[in-house]
């Protein structure tokens, strides 16, 4: 188990920053998720974590010591990339014994260690069975006692879940991060699927283009956005997000159709920020059918969702588009004028030039 | 526009049946979903249609008319896949055009009828651009467009949104359903994603192994399923299921097999499963939106222990260890439970779903 600590780390191809000036601690037994959509960078830092690539600039240290110069082999560290690359020869006992085979560790030694890991993962029973003879979650759990056997002080995984259907993906998620729980070993786990990161960090790193955007835990990260990418990026359907600017203490788009009066508070900071051209975001939960007059916005139905557990509505304001989060029991039609209030609390506004959340 | 009408409909590929005795009815200017994992036979089912594959039995009929022996292009029908295959060196107008102008119509008629299509899918102003110039999403709507141009009769589409990523997926499936919205024209689409489902099909048929197991609203598949398949898949996170039996004494209750909990059950409910199974096991099926959290022990609340939490955002899936079984719970995102605690569930008795243990079927 061990601290990571990356100070001013870039990594360039030719002319291409894939990460500019990384600084981030990595907290002894913490599982931390890289979060960004492919070419951000996630990828790149972890392999520069792992020793599979080399920084341009900066220092990795893994507990005390600087790695920088420490081949892969000697960094202490497990890899993980997909899942399921198991020896199909080999039996789920083989398949976990081979890291420390390879280690010549002494054989009582190995079978102790295997069935160890096999009692935390509850497959102490397959443990004669071939990988085609296991469920693909069975062979998930294989993997990762491959992986947990060698006792490294870090996990590094790069989206280990790709590959397996939704149902096996939801499964896997809980046990890896129950398995994290109970082994406290420091885990870094790269991703682009928002949920992935949300359900299973204690803290996610957002980058984008080579650049960090935000570091929280999963609601700090969903509630207080620091970007307009992170705004965006994060939440199921994402936060709406409309540009304009601010008249009269309200918010209005540039078609003046969309006005939403603004608390003095919001207002207050929007002034001493100075900013003119504004971008105001809103989740699907924070909007509610108003109940006192007059409501905060009237928006015209122009689509319903249903997804079972709830429907999601889109809402008409002139050229713009709301959605609403609501109870599947909940029943609007097609063209309904729809009186919306907004949570004031809730509500972002964004600097359209820097990009940087004001409220 | 057209009603297609799936009858009898068998397929083999050598030894394997894609497709088994399938009979579908897709109303004229119905937008059906046909959903279900890979080798689920929906596909092939698709294909049939098109007529890019010959059923060994049964047949294909549009407005009541066989169309087996018609060939996929003078069947009139638009096939959409994942894949766009727009030609890389015309702008998206020539792009739509191409079937008109294949037709030798007046460039003034091709113009009227192709700016008409832009304006629906919103492209207008993307026309005089090249496929490599445009956005995937973009890339999606041209070759939508390019087959609106024909007015077919029906469209087909396979899994028309795998190649994007997550947050265009979202905006595309709205955009879809405007679409056809404004087209009213019949839409028969594949995919194995029930959230896609869920939110485009004015109909829903849920296929697995080759064999229809479902059709009807979304609303209604997700509400009751026939069956512990359709059950599974349809819903996120999943329905729970939880191996019990009947038992009469202390009132009419359900009882976990490893005697971890006990659930009362109404009388007419117990009797009707009675009927069903007799005193053999069943399964109980029940909603993580229909279990109800609670700190202290409720009458008929089953106790369990916090495996994992998982923080969505707009909600938060809590993984309660029940006996020697795992539930999960959804609950509003500001719970702070911690892992290990012990908490107690009451299920909705309302809301829960029985099915038989070795068909699957409902009860």
């Amino acid at each position: 188990m061990a601290e990571i600590r990356i100070t001013n780390l870039i990594k360039r191809f030719g002319d291409v920053y894939a990460v500019r000036d990384l600084n981030l601690t990595i907290n002894d037994g913490e599982f931390l998720v890289l979060l960004g959509p492919s070419g951000c960078g996630k990828t790149t830092t972890l392999r520069s974590i792992a020793g599979l690539e080399r920084q341009t600039e900066g220092d990795i240290f893994i507990g005390p010591r600087l790695v920088n110069d420490l081949r892969p082999g000697d960094r202490d560290i497990a890899m993980v990339f997909q899942f399921y690359a198991l020896y199909p020869h080999l039996t789920a006992f083989d398949n976990i014994a081979f890291p420390l085979r390879a280690q010549r560790i002494p054989i009582p030694e190995i079978e102790q260690r295997v069935r160890a890991v096999a009692a935390q993962l509850r497959i102490e029973h397959l443990l004669n069975r071939r990988p085609r003879q296991l469920s693909g979650g069975e062979q998930q759990r294989v993997a990762l006692g491959r992986a947990m056997v060698r006792r490294p002080q870090v996990f590094l995984m790069d989206e280990p879940l790709t590959n397996l259907d939704a149902a096996l993906r939801a499964d896997m998620r809980t046990e890896l991060k129950h398995l994290q729980h109970e082994l406290a070993t420091t885990m870094v786990y790269v991703t682009h699927d928002q949920v992935e990161a949300m359900s299973m960090s204690h803290r996610i790193v957002v980058m984008n283009l080579g650049v960090l955007q935000q570091i929280g835990t999963p609601l700090d990260v969903y509630r207080r956005p620091a970007t307009l990418f992170v705004a965006g990026f994060i939440g199921s359907p994402p936060m709406r997000l409309i540009d304009g600017e601010l008249a009269d203490d309200a918010f209005i788009d540039p078609s003046g159709i969309f006005r939403l009066k603004l608390n003095a508070p919001t207002v207050a900071r929007i002034r001493e920020h100075g900013a003119t051209k504004l971008v105001f975001g809103i989740r699907p939960e924070e909007i509610t059918i108003a109940q006192e007059t007059p409501p905060d916005l009237i928006g015209i139905v122009a689509l319903r969702e249903p997804l079972g557990d709830e429907t999601i509505y889109d809402l008409q304001i002139g050229t713009q588009l709301l959605q609403l989060r609501a109870a599947p029991t909940l029943r609007l039609n097609l063209g309904d004028q729809v009186p919306l209030k907004i949570d004031q609390q809730a509500l972002r506004i964004f600097d359209r030039q820097s990009e940087q959340a004001i409220v | 526009m057209a009603e297609l009408a799936i009858h009898n409909l068998t397929k083999r590929f050598g030894k394997v049946t894609a497709v088994r005795d399938m009979n579908l009815t897709i109303a004229d200017r119905e937008f059906l979903v046909l959903l279900g994992p890979s080798g689920a036979g929906k596909t092939t089912t698709l294909r049939c249609v098109a007529g890019v594959e010959k059923p060994d039995v049964g047949d294909i009929r549009f407005d009541g008319q066989a169309v087996t022996t018609v060939s996929p292009a003078e069947r009139d029908i638009a096939f959409v896949f994942q894949t766009y295959a727009l030609y890389p060196r015309k702008t998206a107008f020539e792009n739509i055009a191409f079937p008109l102008e294949a037709r030798r119509l007046a460039p003034t008629e091709i113009e009227h009828t192709v700016r008409e299509v832009a304006k629906k899918l919103r492209i207008e102003h993307l026309l005089q651009r090249r496929p490599g110039q445009l956005s995937g999403g973009e890339q999606q709507r041209v070759a939508l467009g390019r087959a609106m141009v024909r007015k077919p009769r029906a469209f087909l589409m396979d899994e028309p949104l795998t190649n994007l990523d997550f947050k265009l997926r979202v905006e595309m499936r709205g955009e879809l359903k405007r679409i056809h919205f404004e087209l009213k024209t019949t839409l028969l689409y594949v995919t194995n994603d029930q959230t896609e489902a869920m939110s485009l099909a004015d109909r829903i048929a849920v296929l697995n192994s080759g064999v229809l197991q479902q059709v009807d609203t979304p609303e209604a598949i997700y509400e009751r399923p026939v069956n512990q398949f359709v059950a599974a898949f349809v819903g996120n996170p999943r329905m729970n299921f939880l191996e019990c039996g009947l038992r009469a004494d202390g009132g009419p209750q359900l009882i976990a097999t490893d005697g971890s909990w006990s659930l009362p059950i109404p009388g007419e409910l117990w009797d009707r499963v009675h009927t069903t199974i007799g005193g053999g096991r069943l399964i109980l099926g029940v909603r993580p939106e229909d279990i109800a959290l609670s700190a202290e022990p409720l009458p008929s609340s089953i106790p369990g222990k916090i495996y994992v939490i998982e923080p969505l955002g707009d909600r938060t899936i809590i993984d309660l260890a029940i006996g020697g079984a795992q539930v999960r719970v959804r609950v509003p995102p500001t719970s702070t439970d911690v892992l290990g605690a012990q908490l107690w569930c009451s299920f909705d008795t309302q809301r829960i779903h029985l099915f038989h243990p070795e068909t699957g079927q409902r009860i």
